[in-house]
């Protein structure tokens, strides 16, 4: 009982002091990706396949330098709670030094009786600017380091899926931001970004953005239907009015509040703000895809 | 005419221990014969005289008699005035019987008016001889805290809500954020079960605590068994809490009105006949009314507002002075449906729908006959269905249906003036359907994996159905071994036919009489409760469950002093075995026996009763301990161990119908199970907390102080009061949890309930 006057409260929006979740203010992880290695667009691997384990990492300040460690293993079937390994892991890496990357993790699937069905668990820790140490309980992990800050995580997947099924895409997917159309900008350092060709954002109390899926985008499910997505996005300033958008089988079109910081310079002041979108096709599938900005007459977080 | 008053005894109890003086007539008001009346008759009436003399109550006792004699008997004994009853030489309320005799007017010849004649009224009547005896029934066998009177409705911060007030007896813990949870010497909620008028209810409040299912001036008193009690209970390895109505008004028609913030109610009472009187009552709420203004709709869409009613309706028959019937119908209903605007933003799966209904309703006959001058019997009956729906967007979806037939036969003999038997046989029957969707079911405490968002927890569908059938058997045995000491041995025998176990629970009290005032009480006990049945049901749970037990002892002093002042100090412990823990990771078999658990404590408590004296007061103090083992884990404590209990309540009679009271209240903060950090669930874009050691946490101390200030006014037939009562008046903020991030790096307090005032309106007639 308590925990459901707890979720009702936080509906009600009876505590502001908490982080909104849409927000990038830390070192985070925003997703994972599970790819087959010669045919990335398939999420549903195979016994004896090679996969790799790619993470989604991102920090307000740019680019942190990371480390990570990593295990596989297959995940007990549990009725309560994340479930544990179960057994020993058959795959495991760590990187200690921290390096600007990508956090990855690959390894051979074991191999499993054809139409068995099984679930695989990787779990682990990414350090930014620290280094990890992964013990038998994952929970007990930790990134050692003065500035360390440490994410713990966890993914799993089905091996032998009755179902298979393909990573989502954005092709197709168009953008806008404040009614301007919103295309992926070239990666470059954090120069003042009135400078780049970033759309440049006036400042305004609430920003729409807006994002519109076509009708193709989506793949065929068993009974005759097709897939629908979950919507993750943030920001790496200001607040969006809500952290994810679940989008049905005939959603193609779906609109955020976006607040900006308040503008606390001189109005030709500019701030770069990032943004991610994450996209779950609640089957295994995912991809992101990030976009820049230039506000203009704001600063600070 | 000739009125004539016969003495009446009224002496059911058995020996008394304390010295007692009936009620003596002080001042007899004659009956008037009534005009147009003919014959000869007798009134006898029911008289409730207060410790001041006067009459408070009079009822009619069912006969044959003229309406019209009963009338005449019943406006000249409101009128009457007594030297109250004593006890110790304390003066105490009591109840007897008396009789008004009306004569047969015989016709005198009209005198011949002449200039001689005078009229001379004949002003001798017999000197009123009158004597009764009142009984006090000597202490009861088993730990018994009883609320009666106008403490049930005038304890400040209550809202005048009945039930409300057993949280100001020791021993009883304080539920969170104003739940209705009875917590009862460190015994999770589930463990007790309360009664009306032995009827076993579901739900005590209005949505989790809201407002109590009865209306509070139905209720004669509340008696609180916090643990030790008689066998004639079972089924619950805490305590018992029985309710019991007060007998329908037999002497005209009175309504009451009464309206408040929340909701409003009417109850009119009456006699339908010289046997038969009926009091019925019904509340509803009317939230729903402004619920759409309070509520933001960014938060939320209304589907159906929060609504509730209850109703009551009690009649009571009875044919002689050996016999009593008595009807009882009632229930309750509560009903919430909203729409999320949109999902939570912690918890994806928290979207969609949310719907909360729950409803009762009961059906209770009871027979209660002396068979002989030594043989007493009581069969009461009782049916009616449960249905409890709960649904939260696609992540949970329960709904459920039972009947409750409940039966009870019980005989008393008194074999001497030592020796009395009691036997019984009492069953629960209750076939139920349940459909549920949703998270795998947790054990009932200590479990903090409660806290992991729907979103990352695994599923589980379960369609279950079958039939609780449970029959008891007990006997009990009170025997004055020597007049200071009274042992009471009892034995109860269960079956739980749903997991084909049974369970022998042996009790033994002794009440050993230091003086007249004060009273020793030692006790032992076995207890047993089944599983809840989602521990059981199949898919669910393990059918193989032993069931769990519970050992209870006590010791106690109770001391009247003078005033009517009363202290006790009772010690207990409580040693709980076999209790149902889930398996690690929720997996197969799913629930064992592997918990156990312990209690202990001090209760101290003083009482200065309400009675017609200007000041009242009440304080309670509780020192206790709860804790909880599962497996082979570390003792840790309860959910809602309190270390401490301090409850002091005070009121005060200005006059003139105004009445200012106060209750303050100190208690322990409930433990926490600390969250350290949260795991990143990649699949579901959640966090998973990560748990420190369970509850090794508290909350920081609970202190409130509640006002409340009544004026009324007596317009003749009806009187008029107003009341305001005022929770929190400090506004303390009482921290009853944690509110996390999204990562559960961060935490703000969960806030308590803040100030609270309600205004109240209630007219009697």
């Amino acid at each position: 009982m308590i925990r459901f006057i707890l979720l009702f409260i936080g509906m009600l929006g009876c505590v502001d002091d908490l982080d909104p979740p849409s927000r990038i203010d830390r070192n985070r992880v925003l997703g994972a990706r599970v790819e087959v290695v010669g045919n990335e667009e398939r999420a549903s691997p195979l016994s004896n396949e090679e996969v790799v384990v790619r993470w989604l990492v991102v920090d307000p300040a740019g680019v942190e330098p990371l480390a990570w460690a990593f295990r596989a293993c297959f995940a007990a079937e549990v009725r309560i709670g994340a479930p544990p390994c179960e057994g020993t892991p058959f795959a495991a890496t760590e990187v200690l030094a921290p390096a600007i990357a990508e956090p990855r993790f690959q390894f051979r699937l074991p191999v499993t009786p054809t139409g068995n069905s099984i679930d695989v668990l990787v779990e682990g820790v990414i350090c930014a600017n620290g280094a990890p140490t992964l013990p038998a309980d994952a929970e007990a992990a930790r990134c050692e380091g003065e500035q360390a800050q440490g994410n713990l995580v966890r993914v799993t997947f089905i091996v032998n899926a009755e179902e298979g099924n393909r990573h989502p895409a954005f092709a197709g997917w168009s953008l806008s931001v404040g009614a301007e159309p919103w295309e992926e900008a070239t990666p470059g350092p954090l120069e003042p970004c009135a400078a780049t060709l970033l759309p440049q954002v006036a400042w305004q109390p609430e920003i729409l953005i807006s994002a519109t899926i076509p009708a193709d985008n989506r793949e065929p499910t068993q009974n005759d239907e097709v897939e629908s997505f979950e919507l993750g996005h943030f920001v790496t300033a200001g607040v969006l009015n809500r952290p994810r958008t679940l989008l049905g089988q005939t959603d193609l079109q779906t609109t955020l509040t976006w607040e900006p910081p308040e503008p606390v310079g001189p109005a030709q002041q500019t701030q770069r703000v990032r943004a991610f979108f994450v996209l779950r096709d609640g089957r295994g599938g995912t991809a992101w895809m990030e976009r820049s900005l230039c506000l203009l007459g704001g600063s600070g977080p | 005419m000739l009125l004539a008053l016969f003495p009446l005894a009224c002496n059911r109890a058995s020996a008394q221990p304390f010295h007692t003086q009936p009620p003596r007539i002080a001042e007899f008001v004659e009956a008037q014969y009534p005009v147009g009346a003919e014959g000869a008759a007798t009134v006898e009436l029911e008289l409730t005289i207060a410790a001041t003399g006067e009459v408070t109550s009079v009822a009619v006792v069912p006969g044959d008699t003229d309406p019209a004699f009963n009338g005449a008997a019943l406006e000249a004994a409101r009128r009457l005035r007594f030297e109250p009853a004593t006890r110790n030489g304390e003066p105490v309320g009591a109840r007897i019987r008396f009789r008004y005799e009306f004569l047969a007017r015989t016709a005198e010849p009209a005198a011949e008016p002449s200039d001689d004649t005078r009229v001379t009224p004949n002003n001798e009547t017999p000197e009123p001889e009158f004597s009764a005896t009142a009984t006090a029934t000597p202490p009861p066998a088993h730990v018994r805290r009883t609320i009666a009177g106008d403490t049930l409705t005038t304890m400040p911060g209550t809202r005048g809500d009945a039930l409300r007030v057993i949280e100001f007896l020791p021993g009883v813990g304080r539920p969170p954020l104003g739940a209705g949870l009875v917590l009862l010497r460190g015994s999770a909620a589930r463990e007790s079960q309360a009664y009306f008028d032995g009827v076993a209810v579901p739900f005590l409040y209005h949505f989790g605590g809201l407002t109590s299912f009865v209306h509070s001036r139905l209720i004669e008193e509340i008696d609180l068994y916090p643990g030790n009690y008689a066998v004639r209970y079972g089924r619950r390895n805490g305590g018992i809490i029985e309710v019991a109505s007060r007998a329908p008004a037999q002497d005209a028609f009175h309504g009451v009105i009464d309206v408040n913030l929340l909701d409003a109610s009417l109850l009119v009472e009456g006699p339908l006949t010289d046997d038969v009187a009926v009091v019925a009552a019904a509340r509803r709420s009317y939230v729903d009314f402004f619920f759409e203004e309070v509520v933001p709709s960014s938060a939320f869409d209304v589907v159906a507002a929060p609504v509730y009613y209850d109703y009551q309706v009690l009649a009571r028959y009875e044919p002689s002075d050996d016999h009593e019937l008595r009807f009882a119908a009632f229930g309750s209903s509560d009903d919430l449906a909203l729409i999320f605007a949109e999902p939570s933003e912690t918890d994806p799966a928290v979207r969609g729908n949310l719907e909360v209904a729950s409803e009762f309703h009961r059906f209770a006959v009871s027979w209660t006959s002396r068979l002989s001058d030594s043989v007493d019997q009581e069969i009461a009956f009782s049916a009616g269905p449960t249905d409890l729906r709960f649904g939260l967007g696609d992540a949970i979806a329960f709904d459920s249906s039972a009947v409750h037939i409940q039966g009870r036969a019980e005989w008393t003999a008194r074999l001497s003036s030592r020796v009395r038997l009691t036997a019984g046989f009492d069953v629960l029957v209750s076939p139920f359907e349940a459909t549920y969707h949703g998270p795998a079911p947790r054990q009932g405490e200590g479990d903090a994996t409660a806290r992991n968002p729907l979103t990352s927890e695994p599923t589980v569908d379960a369609h279950v159905s079958g039939l609780e059938l449970q029959p008891a058997v007990y006997a009990e045995t009170d025997l004055r071994v020597a007049p200071p000491l009274r042992v009471v041995l009892g034995l109860r025998l269960d079956h739980y036919h749903e997991l084909g176990q049974w369970s022998f629970d042996p009790r033994l009290t002794a009440i050993y009489a230091l003086t007249d005032e004060t009273h020793l009480r030692a006790g032992v006990g076995m207890f047993s409760q089944p599983p809840a049945v989602q521990e059981w049901a199949e898919g669910l749970g393990n059918r193989k469950l032993a069931i769990p037990r519970a050992l209870h002892l006590g010791v106690g002093i109770e001391h009247e002093l003078a005033l009517g002042l009363s202290l006790t100090a009772e010690v207990f412990y409580k040693e709980l075995y076999d209790r149902v823990v889930r398996t690690e990771g929720g997996v197969p078999p799913y629930f064992v026996n592997g918990g156990t658990g312990r209690a202990y404590g001090l209760e101290l408590s003083g009482l200065l009763p309400v009675r017609d004296r200007r000041f009242f007061g009440f304080v309670s103090y509780t020192l206790s301990r709860s804790e909880r083992r599962d497996g082979s884990g570390p003792l840790v404590p309860f959910d809602f161990d309190q270390t401490h209990i301090l409850s002091l309540v005070a009121g005060y009679r200005l006059g003139r119908g105004w009445e200012i009271g106060g209750a303050f209240r100190l208690v322990s903060g409930n433990p926490l199970t600390p969250i350290t950090d949260g795991v990143y669930d990649a699949n579901h874009d959640t966090y998973v907390p990560i748990y420190g050691e369970v509850n090794s946490r508290r909350n920081p101390w609970f202190h409130r102080l509640d006002l409340r200030i009544e004026k009324r006014w007596d317009l003749g037939d009806v009187r008029l009061a107003v009341h305001l009562d005022v929770q929190n008046v400090y506004n303390a903020t009482n921290p009853e949890g944690e509110i996390f991030n999204y990562d559960f790096r961060r935490s703000v307090d969960l806030p308590g309930l803040p100030i609270l005032p309600s205004l109240g309106v209630r007219g009697e007639l």
